[in-house]
């Protein structure tokens, strides 16, 4: 097989489940990159190797698309795919990054596992006041068991609000740690003068 | 293992380079990589990557140039975004390099 040919069939491999439109974009840009490389009569394999690992390349590829859906569409799923991609490169990158991720991982789990049961009990103990409160023969008669409810009620709200940023400032510091980690490969030395 | 300083200050500057390339002219992704492979000795490939992440965030924009020999290349060009975003990188690298130098010295 020509370099080229497999250059491209390894970064096709490497970046299987994706979009398939967001796929063929990046292999025509390669395609487009070894077609310069041959008007500027440089060898394929000159070009394949100038241009670094494809299947480093493809996890950068994928992980750049990860962070592109979460940012167009912030969701639960596609800030699951965001963790799960930042988890597959910390792995890759070694043991202590790994025993860092089993320590930071279920800190923030439980802390969002914390702040779930916070939100449940606040709206449960609200509606409790506010169905049954009269019963508790609090000072102050009525008002008390209704604004104690309603208050517990605006807390369980907000509570979930933070919820929310707090995810998506987890998720976003995530990218930004993702991109500050790939965004450069180094040139391997065996390669030749681009043009 | 840590990465070697060098590449991760060239990490830094990678972003910055582009945008200054493309503040002096429009340009496609073949040349930016040999300019960049040549200047700073950047795999070339990334380049794809990174021109992907500048277009979404809306750093750059394309358009299709006719070519003699070929397809039509892809040209990237600066948005407003993009020179604001240069101005920013540029006072931040100049204030940084002029402070890391009274630190390091001038001695060869």
């Amino acid at each position: 097989m020509s370099a080229r040919a497999d250059f491209l069939a390894t970064l096709r491999a490497g970046l299987r489940g994706a979009p398939d439109s967001s796929i063929d974009e990046i292999i025509a840009d390669y395609s487009t990159h070894f077609d310069e490389g041959a008007a500027a009569a440089r060898s394929e394999s000159d070009v394949a190797a100038a241009l670094g690992d494809p299947l480093a390349l493809a996890g950068e590829l994928r992980m750049e698309l990860r962070l592109e859906t979460f940012e167009a569409a912030p969701s639960p799923r596609s800030a699951a795919e965001v963790i799960s991609g930042v988890a597959s490169q910390v792995v890759a990158r070694g043991f202590l990054n790994v025993a860092l991720l089993c320590l930071v991982g279920p800190l923030l789990a439980l802390s969002g596992l914390g702040i779930v049961i916070a939100i449940l009990s606040a709206a449960g103990f609200g509606i409790w006041f506010l169905a049954d409160g009269s019963s508790l023969g609090l000072p102050g008669g009525l008002g008390t068991p209704l604004l104690c409810g309603l208050g517990l009620l605006a807390a369980a709200i907000s509570l979930t609000a933070f919820l929310f940023l707090a995810a998506n400032a987890v998720v976003s510091g995530l990218a930004k740690y993702a991109r500050n980690q790939y965004r450069f490969l180094t040139r391997p030395s065996n390669a030749g003068t681009p043009r | 293992m840590a990465e070697s300083i060098d590449i991760q200050l060239k990490k830094g500057v990678l972003e910055l380079c582009v945008l200054e390339l493309l503040s002096q002219e429009d340009s496609y992704a073949y040349d930016i990589a040999s300019r960049l492979a040549d200047g700073i000795g950047m795999g070339e490939g990334t380049v794809y990557p990174l021109m992907r992440r500048l277009h979404t965030e809306g750093l750059v924009e394309t358009y299709l140039v006719e070519s003699s020999s070929g397809p039509p290349r892809k040209y990237y060009r600066l948005t407003r975004a993009g020179k604001a975003e240069l101005l920013r990188e540029r006072s931040a690298w100049h204030e940084f390099t002029r402070a890391v130098n009274a630190i390091v010295g001038g001695r060869k």
